[in-house]
């Protein structure tokens, strides 16, 4: 390879004695420059390497770092280096300027051909991604069409879905767990579907409904309530960040981000194709309007996903609160969507994934030539835009005219003699304008001035790269649904939405199927949901997961399809009970032996303590006035700025960022809440009012019994009610400073109510 | 070392042993005592609490940190930054050129309405706003050339407090309960009196993806209004009486034992981790009510020691109050304690309100300053005082100020930092630091050092990476360690 040789050690025309000159002027003058003073921060062995730039070979010093080639042989006037150590735009080194002579010496080096002897390859950090490989990887490609194993054990398989998890359980010499029992199960469903525990009525018609198919009926029950779109748009809002306040700098209160969650509610509940409702929430705006107000309206609203993120309002450039905003738009939808941690690649090409700053500008320009904001004032304001509605533009046209008429008459007046009355109709006039009907508002986007962006050198807007990008799809994954063309006008949202529905595209429908999965199960099968780059772990189960995406698209992205797809499986109603063999090797229960035992998240657990006390307020949508309201969770305020303590103490603590699994700590708060709130102590009390009501003529035990199956949807067990008997003598002994004995007793029993409360029976599902 | 990928591990059978063998009222009684003293008995390994206390990279020069936070901004050239050039110059342009983004537009060069003078053996210059901390220079060294990125007060508190102005990141507080655990089981290792609740909120004390056990305890808040209400939710409930607590405690362990049993798990240890852990932070918890509430009362202290924080006085009260209950928290074993007082934003009023506002903290910061150092404390505590940045020393209008990011000044005492010390300067008029730079990062690289923690390798693996709190920045400021 005499050329490259050549090549890397400068120019091959030199006679033999300048060359060993030069050497010798490298030896002298330069290397030692580069090594005392640019190799801690620019070499391969550099602790971090800044600016994405080496020096520490002449290969490296060409090719340069984020903000370019560093040297252009023969031409110092060019090279970065010599800019830098002039200290003209970037200052290197950072500390001090180099003397005079010093950069001189660089100066002089580089104008004869910047002659290098390290030829070593390129070496450590700024080894590219490796392209082949990264397009082989195998979450960019196409989804397979699996076959479910053929399995002889034909009572237990219910589903295609025990075909796959069976035979991975048989590689083991595996048996599945038992089926839970019927009061496991119902409860199992009710959380998981509406986030609330079932009745003690649901539970006895569940016991009673001995026919096949009871099961289903109770899924479809459950998908047919009104709270399971609570339960499933609360998980979509951790996705995309949902709050009702801006967070960040200026904590301005969103007083129409409500409508945007109302919709999400609504379209789960009306089960709206996953692929629309992923196109509407990008471009929601660019879709034809329909005839109909309300579905038009719905259009607009759905687009609020892009706006209801934090923003600096009162950050004074405004140019970088605008692409700050963008960056933040790229972050949720790329991770919500395709999966994969785009927003890595602000600043320089992605350090693990195919990814370059390139594919980012290309995103980026797609957002940028979208309005979010209405303007750049000193603090901004986002943009809202009004809800069509053929009655508010009557009552707006009819009020028009009696301003006009006063405008009218106001005109007809004469100074200065009707100095008075124009006066006063002046004021009448402003104040009329004042009353004219106002438009409903919703947060949502409109397209902007279409403009390509060029790529930010590290991420920096007032360091532009030399070219504009091309708004478009990342490349690495035009391989499998080719890049749509982006009309001039367009900002390309709309394509952008097309591209990532594609039935085609390899990530989309996997991503959320395995959300789906994980939130039926506690566990996804590809353990880390946001992150489906070259760092992601192959999933558990590759081939139920792309069978899982082909059914959803074949079943036209009908979410609730796929609920009865998984929930009728004997995989997902296998007990959670742990085996000491299996846990011993597989104590992440990866391969399914069991279901998992799930903890739940801080809106079914204040949810469902109002619900057993019977004061949960089941209005649907709209806001709740403050946290202190007894509606579902899902409606009351979410302030990034002072989270409600009950949401934070429970892990509901990432409301600015898109959250793809809720953590499960184990906190004193916690413990705190369930053992001294109010709210636990006023539901408790309520609870066993009410059981004292309704079971007025029965005995202790069986109240006992029947406070069991409030909360546990089960019995309780003969020695549960004689340590339940001792627990209470005890309790109204120690209040033996409660004179009353009817009080003493009501606060003994709710002690024990929250002692149930606060066990790991209430607040796991098993 | 605690490092995010440990996850609980399985519990050993004589864990198991103990837990069942023995109800709660017999454990906990002999435990109670011995648990809340935990801060000398050395780190507890017990895999499910990330608090326990964690040895950092190398040896710590501060075990732990108050600090004192001046929400708003005080102007540094009014304060601790003396420039003698505002006094020749006032009233006339600045003669280097103003900063590309300004908050607002500024006038020309203001004098400081205030007279400097030398303090101690040091020497150094403090006006006449702060007498007290004054009298306290021989145990401080005061940076003067901080600076930071962010002109509005959102995102310089959010740089100051979390490293980011641009994305959401754990705090400073999270970084370090993380880090280093609690030395007290019965105590949050992470503290913040009175936060400011705007301005980027909790995020100024959340944990971002770190955990979230890290997260802050706020006590009272700006909004509850003064410290009086300080209070840790639901500690206590009127109707639960201790007694009552116990036997329901008592009855949960036993029921949750039991129903394990009946399940077939129980004698094959395979009872989940994560539901033993739940029913010890019920003990936690327990352990809790008994320790907060005798912390926050302050009446234990002497007259003395209430004079000397200027509890004694109307002005100083409030403050002097959350001053000496970040003593007696750190004393007791809290990690990192945030103290805040508002609001120093004179872009007007300047003489007046910076006046007042100086006047309520000066005497309870020189008060717990001298505190610390008579308990022996001061050794390897880490007392700082700053604020998001300082102030222009051009004018807004013709009593006021603007923010200014470019140069402000911190200043620290105790907790392995020199005494008597000044490093680093802004230029002749305070508008840009000049000499010895210290960026924000660099503050924080330097804060963990003093903690025996190395900023490039507290790291947190999130979203497919490992995060720090100085991102890819931030340099140790060699010249303050003693």
């Amino acid at each position: 390879m005499a050329v490259s040789q050549v090549d890397i050690s400068g120019d091959p025309t030199l006679s033999g004695a300048t060359r060993a000159q030069q050497l010798e002027f490298f030896e002298a003058k330069i290397r030692p420059v580069l090594v005392e003073r640019c190799y801690e921060c620019h070499s391969a062995e550099s602790k971090i390497l800044r600016g994405g730039l080496q020096l520490d070979s002449r290969a490296a010093g060409l090719q340069g770092g984020d903000s370019g080639p560093a040297i252009v042989p023969g031409h110092p006037e060019d090279s970065l280096l010599i800019e830098a150590l002039r200290h003209e735009t970037l200052e290197m080194p950072p500390e001090e300027k180099l003397p005079a002579e010093v950069i001189a010496d660089f100066e002089a080096w580089i104008s004869q051909g910047a002659i290098d002897p390290r030829d070593e390859v390129l070496a450590g950090r700024l080894q590219p991604v490796d392209w082949d490989a990264a397009s082989r990887h195998w979450a960019f490609q196409p989804i397979g069409d699996p076959v479910p194993p053929v399995i002889e054990h034909s009572t237990w398989i219910n589903s295609p879905i025990d075909q796959f998890v069976l035979h991975r359980l048989q590689e083991m010499g595996w048996e599945p767990a038992e089926i839970a029992d019927k009061r496991t199960l119902i409860r199992r469903a009710t959380f998981d579907l509406i986030g609330l525990p079932p009745t003690v009525d649901e539970v006895n018609a569940f016991l009673e409904d001995t026919e096949s198919g009871s099961f289903a009926r109770v899924v479809d029950r459950l998908l047919d309530s009104p709270r399971y779109g609570e339960r499933w748009g609360r998980h979509w809002l951790d996705l995309v960040r949902y709050a009702t306040s801006n967070g960040a700098d200026e904590n301005h209160e969103l007083p129409n981000a409500w409508r945007y969650r109302d919709w999400v509610v609504r379209m789960i509940n009306q089960d709206l194709p996953l692929d629309q409702f992923i196109v509407q929430q990008l471009a929601g705006d660019l879709l034809p309007p329909p005839d109909d107000e309300t579905l038009a309206g719905d259009l607009l609203t759905a687009t609020g996903m892009l706006v209801i993120g934090p923003k600096m309002l009162a950050e004074q450039d405004k140019d970088k609160m605008t692409i700050d905003i963008v960056d933040e738009q790229i972050d949720t939808v790329a991770r919500t969507m395709l999966g994969l941690t785009v927003a890595c690649a602000r600043c320089h090409d992605h350090k693990f994934d195919p990814i370059t700053a390139r594919d980012y500008y290309a995103l980026a320009g797609i957002f940028y030539s979208t309005r979010t904001m209405a303007n750049r004032d000193f603090v901004s304001q986002w943009m809202e835009r009004p809800l069509p509605s053929k009655n508010i533009e009557n009552q707006r046209a009819e009020h028009q005219l009696k301003v006009d008429a006063a405008k009218a008459e106001l005109a007809a007046l004469q100074a200065p003699a009707d100095d008075e009355a124009i006066k006063q109709k002046t004021a009448m006039v402003e104040e009329l304008e004042k009353q004219l009907p106002a438009f409903d508002m919703v947060m949502a986007t409109e397209e902007a001035e279409p403009r390509n962006l060029p790529v930010h050198i590290r991420g920096n807007h007032l360091q532009l790269g030399p070219e504009e990008v091309p708004r478009g799809m990342p490349e690495v994954l035009t391989n499998s649904v080719a890049a749509p063309d982006i009309p001039a006008a367009s900002s390309g949202r709309l394509e952008l939405a097309h591209w990532l529905t594609s039935p085609e595209h390899p990530l989309t429908a996997r991503v959320m199927m395995n959300r789906v999965w994980m939130w039926h199960f506690g566990e996804p099968l590809m353990r880390s949901p946001s992150n489906w780059g070259l760092q992601a772990e192959v999933p558990t189960h590759p081939d139920l997961l792309d069978w899982l995406a082909r059914e959803l698209i074949r079943n036209h992205w009908s979410l609730k399809s796929m609920h009865r797809t998984i929930m009728l499986s004997s995989t997902y109603q296998m007990s959670s009970q742990m085996r000491p063999t299996y846990q011993e090797v597989d104590p992440d229960n990866r391969r399914l032996s069991r279901q998992n035992r799930r903890r739940l998240e801080a809106e079914p657990v204040r949810d469902s303590i109002l619900f057993v006390g019977s004061s949960l307020d089941q209005t649907v949508g709209q806001m709740a006035d403050s946290v202190e309201a007894k509606r579902r969770a899902i409606y009351l305020p979410v302030n990034r700025a002072a989270l409600y303590e009950m949401f934070s103490t429970f892990d509901y603590v990432e409301t600015a960022n898109h959250l793809e699994r809720r953590p499960v700590t184990t906190v004193p708060n916690q413990a705190l809440f369930l053992m001294n709130s109010t709210i636990v102590h006023e539901q408790s009390r309520s609870l066993i009012e009410q059981i004292e009501r309704e079971h007025l003529s029965e005995d202790d035990a069986s109240r006992i019994s029947v406070l069991f199956e409030h909360l546990f949807a089960r019995p309780a067990s003969t020695f549960e009610i004689t340590r339940t008997l001792q627990f209470l003598s005890q309790a109204e002994a120690s209040l033996s400073a409660v004179e009353d004995s009817s009080e003493r007793r009501l606060q003994a029993w709710s002690a024990f109510c929250r002692t149930l409360l606060a066990s790991n029976e209430f607040i796991y599902v098993e | 070392m605690w490092n995010s990928s440990q996850h609980s591990k399985g519990v050993s059978r004589r864990q198991l042993l103990q837990r069942c063998g023995a109800g709660f009222g017999a454990l906990a009684l002999s435990d109670l005592v011995a648990r809340t003293q935990s801060s000398a008995a050395g780190p507890d390994n017990s895999p499910h609490n990330p608090l326990s206390s964690h040895v950092g990279h190398f040896p710590a020069r501060a075990k732990r940190v108050i600090f004192l936070f001046m929400h708003g901004g005080p102007s540094h050239v009014d304060t601790f930054d003396y420039k003698p050039q505002l006094e020749k110059l006032d009233g006339q342009p600045l003669p280097i050129e103003k900063p590309r983004i300004q908050f607002a537009q500024t006038g020309n060069l203001l004098r400081s309405p205030w007279k400097f003078r030398q303090y101690g053996e040091c020497g150094a210059w403090v006006s006449d706003l702060f007498p007290h901390v004054g009298s306290c220079v021989d145990d401080i060294t005061f940076i003067k050339s901080i600076h930071g990125s962010n002109e509005a007060h959102g995102g310089a508190l959010l740089k100051i407090n979390t490293g980011s102005d641009t994305f959401v990141r754990p705090s400073m507080g999270a970084w370090i309960s993380y880090g280093l655990g609690t030395e007290n089981e019965s105590l949050p290792s992470f503290v913040t009196i009175n936060p400011s609740l705007g301005h980027g909120g909790v995020r100024n004390f959340g944990s971002a993806f770190l955990p979230p056990i890290h997260q802050a305890t706020r006590i009272a808040t700006a909004r509850e209004g003064g410290v009086t209400q300080a209070k840790i939710a639901n500690l206590t409930h009127a109707q639960n009486s201790r007694e009552l607590q116990m036997l329901q405690l008592e009855m949960l362990r036993e029921l949750d034992s039991l129903r394990h049993v009946n399940r077939g798990e129980h004698a094959t240890a395979l009872h989940d981790e994560s539901l033993n852990a739940r029913i010890d932070s019920f003990e936690l918890a327990f352990r809790m009510q008994t320790e907060a509430p005798e912390i926050f009362d302050l009446s234990q202290e002497t007259e003395a020691t209430r004079r000397l924080y200027g509890i004694d006085q109307e002005q100083t009260s409030n403050f002097g109050t959350q001053c000496l209950l970040a003593r007696r928290l750190s004393e007791s074993g809290v990690r990192f304690i945030q103290v805040s007082h508002a609001y120093w934003d004179q872009h007007s009023d300047l003489k007046k309100e910076h006046t007042r506002l100086a006047g309520e903290v000066d005497k309870p910061i020189a008060g717990l300053l001298k505190d610390l150092k008579q308990r022996g404390l001061l050794e390897d505590t880490l007392l700082m005082w700053g604020a998001e940045f300082g102030r222009t020393p051009t004018a807004q209008g013709t009593d006021g100020r603007d923010h200014n990011p470019h140069a402000f000044t911190y200043w620290m005492a105790g907790g392995g930092v020199k005494a008597g010390f000044n490093y680093g300067a802004s230029d002749d008029f305070g508008f840009y630091a000049a000499e010895d730079k210290v960026h924000v990062h660099d503050l924080h690289a330097t804060i963990l050092h003093l903690l025996g923690l190395d900023h490039e390798r507290l790291t947190y693996r999130y979203g497919g990476r490992e995060f720090r709190l100085t991102d890819v920045e931030g340099k140790l400021v060699q010249g303050i360690l003693a």
